[in-house]
């Protein structure tokens, strides 16, 4: 299991420089008929995988659109310049934003912090704990909303921001430690028993030794935990009630509620610009940290 | 040093979020001088956006130094009544002062979120003098009255004469029984097939909507009358009766017979305002059953101008089942506002309350939505008289009218027959299988002791 | 003790955190389906004690064994078949492909995955719906008058997460393959074996051990989907496509009885439980997961 994040690690730190095996036998489909309907195949995932999105992407800049996908006769902007209100897009793109900047840098630091003893030192607490941690990885996080409501009313914390995010950050813990943890055991250890013996102490050789070699992994974790906490909609649904706290996801969900049969156009413009920043990341991660990171990393 | 910095930048950053996030959630706890003020609006309902601002800067003039901020919450009123209650049920978001279902009033009093307005009432004359017998009424609660109404309304049936007259029947139509409306519906489907014949709500999308704008105008008008619902010499729960399964069927062979929307289109939360905005206009739909404010659609000011309506769209009143006694049928309800019992600043909230339901702001917001006046000295204004051609049929709808059950279960139970007419039109349960569920769950909601077979 | 505390001091942020916002809500649950508490009411703030009472009307409520069963159907034919079954088969088709061929595809497939849920969901509303792109393109042959979403309401999202969901189980499938050793299924093929053959004796022993942990993750992640049916159908018509989270949503806030949804927490935090214990205990036996 940890070799499984190691060896995303260590295809992390080689980049892109990857290169997928080919197999160059008689029987491969680039020859032949099996390599006709390999493509065949190939062309049919594509068409039904990017169909959806194409409708996004026109619909966007289509004044006419509808629910079909069309290329619009006139290209516009005018379904995005529409919907560039304070109310409607940037202040629930800025809240996104603190949201999950917030809900990051807590995981990060917990994560860093809670997984280095583990990785470092031998206890017995290690193994129940991370079998715990394991574990917490499991449980449906949509069914515990329900008492998450209740206890946030009892704790006076409805509607406030700040427990949102650490119960967002709660959430996506278990799966940060696991990850960090395994990103952390690649990382060797010879050279903190040299800052060891010169009397640093842990916080200090975590800080200048551990993370800095550890940067890819810990972006990988960075983007895990920031795309999710991007995505999510339920949790803040159900715990900001005012509508000048609500992320891009919540009023998104009530543009569409109140428009969504009508202007489809301005919907999938603001689906498109909300949509950005994950899109963004995601290439951006592919790039410098290796194709499978975020799957390889999840997977841990 | 390089990661020393960055471990700076990272908790500085953190700290900044923190320090936003928390400005939020300063904002919105109330003080002493601030009021909270929840209500919804929607694209075809910004009515009462319109007033609350007005009363806002109102009250913000004559009261130096105090803030009333409004959060309109954009949903549908289903959504909206949800959101009141996830807010309500915790001190530091509870507003001060909100829009309020009548027929949420008792069970939200039972759960302590009103606050009992008796003491300041009694001092208000415009209250003594002026609000009707039966206005008074809506706001009660177990020991007192927890909210003003601002207006109240009927239900008839809405009904395009193009549409109407395409299919050769002759209007102003009046149908006389349960029959009448089949009739119609026939004949429309046959000789106008691109319009919907006839529309009456039915599933838990339309929520309130589907029992106070389509199923009580049914039940209400069985043998049972006004007893159908709660019997009113016991005060108990009706279970096991033939009008209950006679409405439902109605509303079945509606569907079933492709008069009313496709049962999809019935399961759109939208459909109202879809109705309103584009079938009615456009003539795609025979008739409707609706709340009174249904011209403030077409009015001036309303999310679909239509300066011709009052010549396209005629208004019926809802007949009873085989047109005995008393012949029709409507339902009450209406919105009120009321003050949160966590509210810091009662005087201030209650302030607000009287503002937005004076004579001016009353008469104004009946006139913009087409809706019933509760105040005397506005019935009596010609403006409101004169507001549009169906005040006359909405009026006489009062003759007729039914009220909901004032009791805390109200609401489960009114659940309980959107989740039955809904399971009706989608086939997932023949009409004595949902009547039976529905007695079942209504017995388990009020207790054994609270029903009665009839 | 001392070199304990002053080592493992560092793991007390996220144990507390844990606590509060994890354990808390999960031990709330269990004591709040043993309440009558509700949105509204009298209940709403004189909560009693009704004992096994919301797990009593559990098995009696029809809703619920349906609700069950919508998870199930949802669980195994969008996550353990589709997604698996075609997750790897992307995968084994682009670790053979030409590479621009290869990158269109995995872009194709990757982006249904990177979109945030509630923009996905509108993909799938806007492709499912009536005058959707699907009956569009079924209009090419004179079919495409289905309200899919009305009358179909788990094959569209079951369609929805297929489409979602896929690129998760080939990246997993991708990097697996990936780290199989070259010779061995070339060392297969020499020896006579077509590649399906070598495919299945090489190199699927090879990524057992990922394709179990990959069925896990999606099984969990399928069963707790909120989002994607929420928007496109919320469950409905009627609770014909409610699974366990959307279930215990409405139960607990559109009809107001919080006890009653809390009981359906409860049982799907027993499933989840159990689920991670068979993984936690799959994992264990495989190899530890310490670095000891």
């Amino acid at each position: 299991m940890s070799e499984a994040t190691v060896s995303t690690t260590r295809r992390a730190a080689r980049g892109n420089e990857r290169r997928r095996p080919h197999l160059n036998t008689p029987t491969s489909p680039r020859h032949g008929a099996s390599a006709f309907f390999a493509y065949l195949a190939m062309a049919i995932i594509f068409i039904v995988f990017i169909t959806p999105i194409l409708w996004l992407l026109f619909a966007a800049f289509d004044m006419k659109a509808t629910f079909q996908t069309k290329i619009p006769t006139h290209w516009t902007l005018d379904n995005f310049s529409a919907i560039m209100t304070t109310d409607l897009t940037f202040r629930p793109l800025w809240n996104s934003f603190v949201l999950s900047l917030a809900v990051t840098l807590i995981v990060l630091v917990c994560s860093v912090l809670c997984a280095y003893p583990l990785s470092r030192y031998q206890s017995r607490f290690n193994k129940p704990f991370l079998y715990t941690v394991l574990f917490g990885t499991c449980l449906p996080i949509s069914c515990l909303m329900v008492p998450v409501y209740a206890l946030f009313v009892s704790m006076g914390l409805l509607d406030s921001t700040v427990g949102t995010i650490l119960f967002m950050a709660a959430s996506s813990l278990p799966m940060a430690i696991w990850m960090t943890k395994n990103f952390m055991d690649s990382v060797p250890i010879e050279l903190e028993e040299a800052a060891w013996v010169d009397g640093a102490s842990l916080l200090r050789s975590l800080r200048l030794i551990v993370v800095p070699l550890m940067k890819p992994g810990l972006a990988v974790v960075s983007i895990y935990v920031f795309m999710g906490a991007w995505g999510n909609f339920f949790v803040p649904y159900m715990l900001l009630l005012s509508p000048s706290k609500q992320p891009a996801a919540v009023t998104i969900y009530s543009f569409f509620g109140l428009y969504g049969t009508v202007a489809y156009g301005q919907l999938a413009a603001f689906s498109l610009i909300y949509s950005i920043p994950v899109i963004v990341m995601y290439i951006i991660s592919n790039r410098f940290l290796g194709t499978y990171s975020l799957a390889g990393g999840v997977k841990g | 040093m390089k990661t020393g910095k960055l471990f700076k930048v990272a908790a500085v950053t953190l700290a900044a979020c923190m320090a936003l996030a928390g400005c939020g959630g300063g904002s919105s706890a109330s003080d002493d001088n601030t009021i909270k003020v929840m209500y919804y609006k929607t694209d075809s309902f910004t009515q009462f956006d319109t007033l609350m601002k007005k009363v806002k800067a109102k009250i913000e003039k004559e009261n130096p130094g105090k803030t009333v901020e409004l959060q309109p919450v954009t949903a549908s009123d289903t959504d909206y009544k949800t959101k009141l209650a996830l807010a309500q049920r915790s001190p530091e978001t509870a507003p001060d002062v909100f829009y309020e279902d009548s027929s949420q009033i008792r069970a939200d009093a039972d759960a302590g979120y009103l606050l009992n307005l008796d003491e300041y009432l009694n001092k208000w004359d415009d209250w003594n003098n002026e609000f009707t017998a039966a206005a008074k009424k809506v706001g009660q609660g177990k020991d007192g009255t927890y909210a003003v109404p601002l207006s109240t309304d009927t239900r008839v049936i809405w009904y395009n004469k193009h549409v109407f007259e395409k299919a050769g029947i002759e209007t102003p139509w009046q149908p006389e029984s349960w029959q009448d409306i089949l009739d119609a519906a026939a004949k429309i489907k046959a000789n106008v097939p691109d319009a919907v014949p006839f529309n009456m709500f039915a599933g838990t999308a339309i929520a309130e909507g589907s029992v106070m704008q389509s199923f009580y105008e049914l039940l209400f008008g069985t043998k049972l009358g006004d007893d159908a619902l709660v019997d009113s010499s016991t005060d108990k729960w009706v279970i096991g009766s033939q009008g209950m399964k006679d409405s439902l069927n109605f509303i079945k062979t509606l569907y079933d017979k492709g008069y009313a929307p496709t049962a999809a289109q019935a399961l759109d939360a939208n459909l109202g305002s879809t109705i309103a905005n584009e079938w009615l206009p456009q003539d795609k739909i025979g008739g409707t059953v609706d709340g009174s404010w249904m011209p403030s659609t077409w009015m001036k000011g309303g999310s679909y101008e239509w300066p011709d309506y009052e010549n396209v769209i005629g208004a019926a009143l809802f007949p009873t089942q085989k047109g005995g006694d008393p012949g029709y049928v409507s339902m009450s309800g209406g919105w009120t506002l009321a003050v949160g019992s966590k509210t810091k600043n009662a005087q201030l909230a209650f302030d607000f309350v009287k503002e937005a339901t004076s004579k001016d702001n009353s008469l104004d917001y009946v006139k913009k939505m087409s809706l019933t006046a509760v105040r005397n000295d506005v019935a009596e204004d010609k403006g409101y008289l004169a507001s549009t051609p169906y005040t006359k049929t909405t009026t006489e709808a009062v003759k007729y009218t039914h009220f909901r059950p004032s009791t805390t279960e109200y609401t489960k139970v009114s659940a309980e027959i959107q989740k039955a007419m809904e399971s009706v039109i989608t086939g997932q349960a023949s009409v004595n299988e949902a009547a039976k569920t529905y007695d079942e769950a209504v017995t388990n909601i009020v207790g054994e002791e609270n029903v009665i077979k009839k | 003790m001392r070199d304990f505390t002053k080592r493992y001091w560092t793991v007390l942020p996220a144990i507390v955190l844990l606590c509060v916002f994890m354990v808390g809500p999960i031990l709330w649950a269990f004591y709040g389906s043993m309440t009558n508490m509700s949105l509204t009411g009298v209940t709403a703030t004189d909560t009693s004690f009704v004992g096994m009472r919301n797990y009593q009307k559990l098995f009696t409520d029809k809703s619920f064994p349906q609700s069950v069963w919508l998870t199930v159907i949802f669980v195994v034919v969008s996550a353990i078949i589709a997604q698996n079954l075609l997750g790897m088969t992307v995968a084994v088709l682009l670790s053979r492909a030409n590479r621009t061929v290869g990158q269109f595809v995995s872009v194709a497939v990757i982006s249904a995955w990177v979109l945030p849920e509630m923009v996905a969901g509108f993909a799938c509303y806007a492709f499912f719906s009536k005058n959707g792109t699907l009956n569009q393109l079924l209009g090419l042959f004179g079919l495409g008058n289905t309200e899919w979403l009305y009358t179909f309401p788990m094959f569209a999202v079951i369609l929805a997460n297929v489409w979602r969901g896929t690129a998760f189980s080939m990246m997993n499938y991708q990097a697996a393959i990936g780290e199989v050793d070259r010779s061995l299924t070339e060392a297969a093929v020499v020896d006579g074996a077509n590649s399906w053959q070598a495919f299945i004796h090489v190199t699927i022993p090879v990524i057992k051990q990922t394709i179990m942990t990959n069925l896990m993750l999606i099984t969990l992640q399928t069963m707790s989907a909120f989002t994607l049916i929420f928007v496109m159908t919320a469950g409905g018509p009627g609770d014909k496509s409610s699974t366990l989270p959307i279930f215990a949503y409405k139960a607990a806030f559109k009809f107001g009885d919080i006890g009653y949804g809390s009981a359906i927490a409860v049982v799907m935090l027993i499933i989840g439980a159990i689920f991670g214990l068979v993984y936690v205990r799959a994992l264990k036996d495989e190899k530890g997961i310490t670095n000891e």
